[in-house]
């Protein structure tokens, strides 16, 4: 049967398996676990969104020549999966910038954005501006109108929130990694093995979380 | 002599720890209002998730100007990020895809569709055999239920 | 301030402190209900909000003393019995306020307190809050503080969600915005 079609099944196994999958599996997760936002796998949305087409277009010539409906909607499902984990890695993103818009703007976090994220993220911080500038701050007396700072007085921007980097979270690792203290003055440290699963304090295995040895769950 | 010295700098003192207090629930008052307006725009951001760009009459009603300034630009905002994307709507796909068909029953009257290559007609109380992201929209603004079993 | 519209902190932060002034202030006699003119004179018993009394604590214009709810009644009364106290009653934000106050008196057992206070309390009440037979007796719900509550409430919620994971119910749901639909309508 696969024959007929010109396309192997093999071919198209292999492209399923393609670790892309995983790959953004694993960014996902990461994103959807972690209090602040991540650098944006610039080129793995990209391979991801030129696979779930070729995956489109592959599904609608099996059902045009006839396939099993059966096997044409397992396929289907399997692209739904994907098609969902690349959607909600992308929603999970922009939601975080409306959520901390001047807290990333104003740090590097910046730089972990991609370009529409970031028109995004001007755009947002502009509407929440004229916004609350219309609400409540232009009635304000002078010196207290800043949506950044208290008043004049204040020497830095202190009405921004910050993600919480205290926050706990799930993470495990492929491989042992060793001690890693628990707070600045390594008072309690914590040896990582392979494959446990530990709840830490997010702010003690960012490094980590960043260079991709440990995930989040 | 000094004693008027002193009285002359505790009054200063007096008259600035007044104004510190002055000053103090001037910023109290600030977070309080900052702080409900705030909340307000984080639902304002949500329905724009959820309701696209019209809002229901009994929710507008609700909204003071700004705010209803506030949600047509942030949804904009939204769509014009999706079409940067090409076109990628992200505001389908809410819940992890199970089946890709589900059954629904129709709750109002939405009249003739394109669904999928044919024309579908949605009448109230009809039931359908959807494709999950053509249903999601309906099933969220309330004109749709999925029907289990 | 990272949680600067946090609303639940800035509530957190209205609970009444016993203040002792420093320092005299003009035009603010409205704080001192017992000051016959504008203005408050050094030495004045005031109680404060805690956003002002802190504020007023770090540029040493008054001084702060513990407020009721970590007394030494209080804690001889949660010693005896944790999960029977009232702390609603007493300070919403109890935990809450103790860590934002614990630093500024300068009484370190405060913070032992507060763990204790939780734990055992934990242990009482909120561990059974999502355990069929509690939700028969709602009462020891009324003596939870804010914080307790959210705990209580996340445990039931997640209890409700696997038991509908577990028996597949619908996943799609219709905004809360929306209120009901009537079938006549």
């Amino acid at each position: 049967m696969a024959n007929e079609s010109g396309i192997s099944m093999d071919d198209f196994e292999s492209l399923m398996a393609t670790s892309d999958v995983e790959l953004l599996k694993k960014a996902w997760r990461n994103e959807k676990s972690a209090p602040e936002i991540l650098q944006f796998q610039t080129s793995l949305v990209q391979r991801s969104l030129e696979q779930i087409q070729l995956m489109e277009e592959t599904i609608e010539e099996f059902s045009k020549k006839g396939f099993d409906p059966l096997i044409v909607s397992i396929y289907q499902m399997d692209l739904d999966r994907a098609q969902y984990m690349l959607r909600s890695y992308l929603r999970i993103r922009i939601q975080k910038i409306e959520k901390d818009t001047v807290h990333i703007a104003k740090t590097d976090q910046w730089d972990q954005l991609s370009k529409e994220e970031q028109n995004f993220a001007k755009r947002c911080y502009e509407n929440m501006k004229g916004y609350l500038d219309e609400s409540v701050l232009s009635k304000l007396p002078s010196g207290y109108q800043s949506d950044l700072k208290q008043s004049n007085a204040s020497e830095e921007n202190d009405m921004v929130p910050e993600p919480n980097s205290d926050t706990f979270v799930f993470c495990k690792s492929d491989s042992s990694i060793g001690a890693i203290p628990l707070d600045d003055n390594a008072d309690e440290i914590v040896d990582l093995v392979a494959d446990d699963l530990y709840v830490l304090r997010y702010k003690s295995i960012k490094p980590f979380v960043e260079n991709g040895q440990i995930d989040l769950v | 002599m000094q004693d008027e010295g002193l009285d002359v700098q505790s009054a200063r003192n007096a008259d600035h720890f007044g104004m510190l207090i002055h000053h103090l629930a001037l910023l109290r008052n600030k977070r309080c209002l900052m702080a409900y307006v705030h909340k307000r725009s984080e639902i304002i951001q949500s329905l724009s998730w959820k309701l696209g760009r019209v809002l229901p009459e009994e929710i507008e009603q609700k909204l003071s100007d700004p705010e209803k300034r506030y949600f047509k630009s942030h949804s904009s905002a939204l769509r014009l990020y999706m079409r940067e994307l090409g076109g990628l709507d992200l505001t389908v796909d809410m819940v992890p895809p199970k089946d890709p068909y589900i059954k629904v029953r129709v709750l109002d009257d939405i009249g003739v569709t394109a669904m999928g290559d044919r024309d579908t007609n949605l009448a109230r109380h009809s039931i359908h055999f959807l494709k999950r992201t053509d249903a999601e929209h309906y099933i969220f603004q309330g004109m749709m239920e999925e029907l289990l079993g | 301030m990272a949680n600067y519209f946090d609303i639940d902190d800035i509530l957190s932060e209205e609970e009444l402190i016993p203040v002792v002034f420093q320092k005299a202030a003009t035009g603010v006699g409205l704080l001192d209900p017992s000051s016959e003119t504008n203005n408050i004179e050094q030495g004045a018993k005031v109680e404060l909000p805690f956003w002002l009394a802190h504020e007023l604590h770090t540029r040493q214009a008054v001084v702060m003393s513990i407020p009721p709810c970590f007394n030494q009644m209080t804690r001889k009364e949660i010693q005896a019995d944790p999960a029977s106290v009232d702390l609603r009653n007493r300070c919403q934000y109890f935990y809450e306020l103790g860590c934002k106050i614990a630093p500024m008196v300068g009484d370190r057992t405060i913070g032992s307190f507060l763990l204790y206070a939780l734990k055992n309390r934990y242990k009482e009440v909120i561990s059974k809050a999502h355990t069929a037979t509690f939700v028969a007796s709602t009462k020891p719900l009324t003596l939870l503080t804010k914080e307790e509550t959210h705990l209580c409430e996340a445990a039931q919620s997640s209890m409700a969600a696997f038991k509908k994971w577990r028996m597949g119910g619908s996943r799609f749901e219709t905004p809360s915005v929306l209120g009901k639909r009537k079938p006549s309508e």
